[in-house]
């Protein structure tokens, strides 16, 4: 038999459909996230095992009808219309939530009436019989015009082989799929237009051209002349798509509610109990946000300290991996680049992945049960009013641990300009990376004492720092919004899905693809960036380093030193004529005026990397690197004086500017990556280091000015 | 004839029309059309600026300026 090509199936249907878990159960492991060209929207893809043959499955973002004005929707239409498209569908898998069955079934009559062919997947129907609801299948299918699985995502799947068989049924006759019926007429005005551009287009159905009619601007199968052509039919009848869109609607509806009626009884106006008394609370005036800060503030802590414990196993073991390397083989450049510069790099980033997995874990499953809708009806006004949705509100509070996860997170966020002025803003939350940072420098500039009876004034000045954090991203979210030319007006409009239990499997997928994506895609970015400042902090010009080193046993010799006071003062030298020391000196003029010095310039430059590396930077520069202890740290800084003025280097003024230039600047490039990977381009991860730069810069000068 | 953002908590209705076409598409793409009998639950935290509503037994979010184009008899 000749081996024809891989068929493709698409799973359509609403939001809160269930399609994920239909896709989770068909595919399981055999799938992965990619994105649709030109939007940063998942699409899910994986392969669906047959006895003979193999086929593609491709999840595609929810929607209620093909006509649609978010770019997200549109990329279905976009793809349904566009037969050249790599992901235009041989089959369509549609699913639907039988206890609201009757809003599913607008948009599989509009697909039906395109052509495909589909099977029909009733989902959730473990709930009927606590919901009161009867259903005939045989019936359904006939209205319908498909065939029609009745299937249960829970548990271990309840008629999901009945599906796979379905489907491959189907898949294997497709050559004599014939539809006859047609959802809806087109009326008079429609079919004379639809009559003269069908040959234009050269397609038969009428409802694609309609459809095409429609849409054509945002269909990225069209060329330019082609939707020229059909602005000057669109024009010369005068179409307005808006009122006919409209209309088809509510055609549909009309001649499909009395049909379905005979198929299922639903009853009931209330709506589920259960979730009307749980909304009594979770959404009182009071209590709801009360219950959504305590919900922010576990899951803040959680990520904070849950991942301790695995961090520091990861440590753990690329100090291990690292120390095994040194110790194994003899040095080289190569030897060095391998493992200072590529596995510090790799496990620079795979520390991150505990944080990612339980802020995903937890989100997760508050997204399953149904919260995360509640929480948007919630917050959805004021944060309208910085320009933020009202899930930015999740995005800021996992920032307080780590702003990678919380970006990541924004991926649900429908509007794009909401997504991205929360991405924009988020790494103003100072993030846990920061607190080594603030901890030292507030130790060594601010005193300890108490304040108004019985607040420590040091930990103020933490909570202050804090706050500032709050108010920056508040402050650059409300002028990104007036800056930001945006052209969809946003609306809410949001169904809130009834409380269920989470589908494990669910969680589980979303949380092995979210660190999936963050390993192959930002990872690479931070490995890269790794080996560059390792270059730049381990190499320098002409023969300097070698100098560096010579000078520096003769120095230690003179003084006595023990063999690791040694070499922390061979480490201390070599950094100082190294690149990344060089750039340091050269950054010296432009940050004199924040109160800073070279040395201060070669740790900023290195913290780049990570801002907790500032501590260890600090530690080689006043050599006394191969200690971890801070307070020797502390002291050795307290009593620097600064080359140049014999002044203390940490005072009270050059202190807060260097703690405020930590709260405002974009030290991060495991953030910029992910940046990158989420908006989809560097323009905006590169505004945001200089727009977040700048503002570091601006304000520790004011400081340092004001209070010197 | 009055607005939906008009209601009072509690308060029931029946759709009648809505008046931007724009938000007519998209709430009647999402199923709730005229005759639909419209319940006010409550209203946001904040200043109550937006509505949980239910629909004939499902629940929406919508915001006070989309409410004030839903037309309730």
């Amino acid at each position: 038999m000749e081996k024809r090509k891989i068929l493709k199936i698409a799973l359509i249907g609403n939001p809160n459909a269930g399609k994920s878990s239909v896709f989770n159960l068909l595919t399981g492991m055999h799938q992965k996230t990619g994105n649709f060209s030109g939007v940063t929207v998942d699409k899910k893809i994986g392969k669906l095992e047959f006895d003979n043959e193999i086929v593609t499955i491709v999840d595609f973002p929810g929607l209620y009808s093909l006509h649609t004005s978010s770019s997200d929707e549109l990329i279905v239409t976009n793809v349904l219309l566009d037969q050249k498209n790599q992901n235009y569908p041989d089959v369509i898998v549609y699913v639907a939530d039988v206890t609201t069955l009757e809003k599913h079934i607008l948009l599989f009559t509009q697909i039906k009436d395109l052509g495909f062919p589909i099977v029909f997947a009733l989902n959730m129907v473990d709930l009927v019989e606590s919901r009161g609801i009867s259903y005939d299948i045989k019936r359904l299918s006939k209205i319908l015009e498909c065939p029609v699985v009745d299937i249960s995502c829970r548990s271990g799947g309840q008629n999901i082989k009945k599906l796979k068989s379905t489907i491959h049924n189907v898949v294997q006759n497709l050559e004599n799929y014939n539809s006859e019926k047609e959802f809806y007429r087109l009326n008079s005005l429609e079919q004379k237009i639809v009559d003269e551009i069908k040959p234009i287009l050269k397609i038969e159905n009428d409802y694609h051209s309609l459809l095409t009619l429609h849409h054509f601007e945002h269909l990225d199968g069209l060329s330019s002349e082609l939707k020229m052509k059909l602005q000057k039919i669109r024009t010369k009848h005068s179409f307005k798509s808006l009122p006919h869109q409209v209309e088809e609607t509510m055609s549909r509806y009309n001649n499909f509610s009395g049909q379905i009626k005979k198929g299922i009884q639903i009853q009931g106006k209330e709506g589920n109990i259960f979730t009307r008394k749980l909304d009594n609370i979770l959404t009182h005036k009071v209590l709801g946000p009360i219950i959504f800060f305590s919900l922010m503030f576990v899951i803040f802590q959680a990520i904070f300290s849950w991942s301790g414990y695995p961090m520091d196993l990861i440590d753990g073991l690329f100090t291990s991996i690292h120390s095994y390397i040194e110790n194994t083989f003899p040095q080289s450049t190569f030897r060095d680049l391998i493992n200072d510069g590529i596995i510090a790099g790799i496990g620079g980033m795979v520390i991150f992945i505990p944080q990612i997995v339980i802020l995903f874990f937890l989100v997760s499953i508050l997204e399953e049960v149904g919260y995360m809708a509640r929480s948007v009806f919630m917050f959805d006004k004021i944060m309208q009013k910085f320009g933020l949705s009202g899930r930015s509100i999740v995005a800021f509070v996992s920032s307080g641990a780590c702003a990678i996860p919380a970006i990541m997170s924004t991926r649900t966020m429908s509007d794009w300009k909401e997504r991205l002025i929360t991405i924009l803003v988020s790494p103003f939350i100072s993030c846990s990376a920061r607190i080594p940072v603030y901890t030292l420098l507030i130790g060594l500039v601010i005193p300890s004492k108490t304040v108004l009876g019985f607040f420590n004034l040091q930990g103020l000045v933490f909570m202050g720092l804090y706050l500032l954090g709050v108010i920056a991203a508040l402050l650059s979210a409300l002028l990104l919004k007036i800056l930001i030319k945006s052209n969809s007006s946003s609306y809410l409009l949001l169904e809130l899905p009834n409380y269920k239990a989470p589908v494990w499997r669910n969680v589980f997928f979303h949380v092995f693809n979210k660190v999936k994506s963050f390993v192959y895609e930002a990872g690479k970015i931070i490995v890269v960036i790794s080996i560059v400042l390792w270059f730049l902090a381990s190499y320098g010009p002409n023969n300097e380093m070698n100098l560096a080193e010579q000078n520096a046993i003769t120095l230690a010799q003179n003084q006595n030193l023990s063999e690791a006071e040694t070499n922390d003062l061979i480490a201390s030298k070599k950094l100082e004529v190294s690149y990344a020391g060089h750039i340091g000196k050269l950054m010296e003029p432009s940050i004199e005026p924040l109160g800073f010095d070279w040395k201060i310039g070669i740790a900023i430059l290195t913290s780049f990397a990570a801002r907790e590396v500032f501590v260890g930077t600090m530690a080689t520069i006043y050599s006394i690197g191969s200690t971890d202890d801070e307070m020797s740290i502390r002291e050795r800084m307290r009593t620097e004086r600064n080359g140049k003025t014999g002044q203390l280097t940490f005072n009270l003024a050059s202190g807060l500017s260097l703690l405020l230039f930590y709260v405002f600047a974009m030290q991060c490039m495991a953030t910029l990556a992910v940046v990158k990977k989420e908006t989809g381009t560097w323009k905006w991860p590169i505004i945001q280091f200089i727009f977040m730069t700048a503002i570091a810069y601006f304000s520790s000068l004011l400081v340092y000015q004001l209070m010197s | 004839m009055k607005a939906l953002s008009d209601f009072l908590v509690n308060e029931k209705g029946i759709l009648a029309s809505v008046n931007d076409v724009r938000i007519a598409n998209r709430l009647f793409s999402m199923g709730v059309l005229p005759n639909n009998e419209i319940e006010l639950l409550r209203t946001a935290p904040f200043g109550g600026d937006t509505l949980f509503i239910n629909v004939d037994g499902i629940f929406y979010a919508i915001r006070k300026s989309e409410a004030k184009f839903m037309m309730m008899q």
